[in-house]
């Protein structure tokens, strides 16, 4: 028997939105602790990480760990049902296979119910090692989106360099190159507003853009996004869903090869 | 001639002399015609790596910017640490929004390196699989085991089916005929002839020793949706509309097919055809391209797929390593036969989306049984 009553509804539909268009059916798993889901997209270049810890909801039960299937893009369609202000509950019985979604307005006036068919996916679930990365960059989630929107305007990679100066996002196309430097910024009003760059080592990776913008569809999610690099390491991009846990983008990078000449 | 040789020469010689007086390191010529061990680099690529040593002038009074050519604002103006020259760091182009610590290079010099091709990495290639008997997890999982049991009346299915897809051609038809076109080479470099089909040569096995009921343990059958699916892929074939793919040589690796457009999971690509023959025929043929068509509980039956004179694309497909790690990632489609109108067929299909420009791979050692396992459904 799972029952799991979010009052903040509308964090779960932010989610859904932010994951429905890299991943097409993954498997949500829920155990004492949490709810959560592992998915790569379906090119294997990207990895989604999400994590809801049981604190977080109004009421939490899961008599056992279980993994149910979905299509996310039916999921979504269904969650699009809730109003933002929304109190969602999700529910599914030993034996049964589907899931039903309940959303309740706040005034307790309007009740709707959902059911879904769940589906048997396979799904390999990879390790993620904790890992000390050479650069840590913490900026206004809007920002960061506005940034990849802006470069993928002008090419289709980008190179992401952290230095003592700061964090670089270049790249070039057809009409020329383009280059945005942020440097850190602690002095704002607000908290949110700064950009924080610890670097332990200075890096430089490349990463395709039409990834990043589908990670920054999460923006909504936080309004400070971290992003942690190493070198010939994925990318993280992540996102902290207040009081609730996280979801993290993880995205393969470019590696240079070199062209060896070989004779035949 | 004799008397004017002396004047020219010196002449020359000054001349020689003046043009010693070079800018740049001197280009080595050409390379030589026997074929240079790998060990040596040629200049330019020591010089693209190599490091560069901080050479402090005497005097830097009157340096001036490159760009706008003044030398005010002397404290924005920048100083290359290869080069020399100065930049005002608002000149320079990207700009320099603060003074750097440390070595910097004008964007002439640090645009030394030359452009490498980048190749996108998988997250599995930094990310091992942790659990790969997930399916036993849920199997015994007492949701599912009472989810099966609920199930032996209804018609509604346990298990989601994923249906085949039929492939999508590429839309350009000088793309499609470049497709062909290299099928052709390298069919005709391997003295072949192209064919679609299974074919029952004399000598060799007729067609009514391929019945798919001979595979030892039964052999799935290919259902009405997805025979509707091939039937559409063979006429897309017939047309013109081939997969999209490309047969490229590769000097490691030899003829092996990469995707030319975007092929998504569960996609046909194609299927295995040659000449249909007796397993106890060929056991000392050695055709690295045999594939197993029929494995029978009476070994005299066993049939195998040689393509060693007539063929398709299959052929050229190669297989992943299986003794290395990453020969298993690399495998982006299956070998999976089926019964269809009782004869066994082979095919290949896709395991996840394969972009364009990505080598095909499958297993050549998969050992694909009729239970419908969870490598199908």
């Amino acid at each position: 028997m799972l029952e799991l009553r979010l009052v903040q509804g509308s964090l779960l539909k932010k989610v859904m939105e932010s994951i429905k268009d890299l991943v097409n059916d993954a498997n949500f798993d829920c155990s004492a602790t949490g709810f959560s889901l592992q998915a790569m997209d379906s090119s294997h270049v990207a990895l989604v990480a999400l994590l809801l810890r049981s604190e977080g909801f109004e009421h939490y039960r899961c008599d056992r760990n279980i993994s149910m299937g979905m299509n996310l893009n039916n999921m979504s369609k269904m969650l699009k049902c809730a109003g933002n202000d929304d109190i969602i509950t999700i529910k599914a019985d030993d034996g049964s296979d589907t899931v039903t979604f309940m959303f309740e307005s706040p005034t307790q006036d309007k009740i709707s119910d959902f059911e879904m068919k769940l589906m048997d996916i396979d799904s390999e679930h990879l390790g993620i090692p904790e890992a000390e990365y050479h650069a840590i960059v913490r900026m206004p989630s809007a920002e960061f989106a506005r940034i990849c929107k802006d470069l993928s305007s002008i090419g289709d990679t980008v190179v992401i360099s952290v230095t003592k100066e700061g964090v670089k996002f270049s790249t070039r196309g057809d009409i020329g190159t383009a280059n945005i430097v942020c440097r850190q910024n602690t002095t704002v009003d607000k908290p949110e507003e700064a950009t924080i760059i610890e670097m332990n080592e200075p890096v430089s990776l490349t990463f395709a853009l039409r990834y990043m913008n589908s990670f920054t569809k999460a923006t909504p999610l936080s309004n400070m996004v971290t992003i942690s690099l190493s070198s010939e390491l994925p990318v993280v991009v992540e996102y902290k869903i207040a009081e609730m846990g996280y979801i993290r983008f993880y995205l393969a990078p470019k590696i240079e090869e070199d062209e060896e000449e070989t004779k035949s | 001639m004799a008397p004017a040789t002396s004047s020219s020469l010196a002449k020359r010689l000054i001349r020689f002399s003046g043009s010693l007086r070079r800018t740049e390191a001197p280009r080595l010529p050409s390379p030589p015609l026997s074929p240079t061990p790998k060990k040596l680099k040629s200049m330019e690529e020591v010089m693209a790596r190599a490091r560069y040593a901080v050479v402090d002038r005497a005097d830097y009074g009157n340096v001036s910017c490159q760009q706008c050519g003044s030398g005010d604002r002397p404290d924005e103006l920048l100083l290359c640490d290869k080069c020399d020259k100065g930049f005002h760091m608002k000149c320079v182009r990207p700009i320099v929004v603060r003074v750097p610590i440390g070595s910097w290079l004008c964007p002439k010099c640090s645009d030394r390196r030359r452009v490498r091709s980048f190749s996108q990495k998988k997250i599995i290639d930094f990310f091992r699989i942790q659990k790969c008997c997930d399916k036993k997890d849920k199997f015994s999982s007492p949701l599912d085991a009472r989810k099966r049991r609920r199930r032996s009346g209804s018609l509604v299915l346990h298990k989601k089916r994923r249906r085949l897809l039929p492939y999508i051609p590429s839309e350009d038809p000088a793309r499609r005929l470049k497709q062909m076109g290299s099928l052709a080479s390298a069919l005709t470099a391997l003295q072949m002839e192209f064919s679609d089909d299974l074919t029952y040569m004399p000598h060799m096995a007729p067609r009514s020793a391929n019945q798919a009921k001979f595979e030892s343990g039964g052999m799935q059958v290919l259902s009405k949706e997805d025979t509707e699916t091939l039937e559409q892929c063979r006429a897309m074939c017939k047309r013109g509309e081939c997969p999209p793919l490309i047969v490229v040589f590769d000097s490691c690796e030899g003829f092996t097919v990469e995707a030319d457009g975007q092929i998504k999971d569960m996609t046909f690509i194609a299927e295995y055809t040659g000449d249909v023959d007796y397993l106890k025929n060929r056991e000392h043929d050695d055709c690295d391209s045999m594939m197993t068509l029929i494995l029978a509980t009476d070994p005299s039956k066993s049939l195998l797929v040689c393509p060693d004179k007539r063929g398709n694309i299959a052929r050229f497909i190669n297989g992943i390593n299986n003794h290395t790690l990453e020969g298993r990632k690399k495998q982006n489609c299956k070998c999976v036969r089926y019964s269809v109108n009782g004869e066994c067929r082979v095919f290949l299909v896709a395991t996840r989306d394969i972009a364009q420009g990505e080598r095909l791979y499958y297993d050549y050692n998969g050992h694909e049984h009729e239970y419908p396992t969870h490598h199908f459904v």
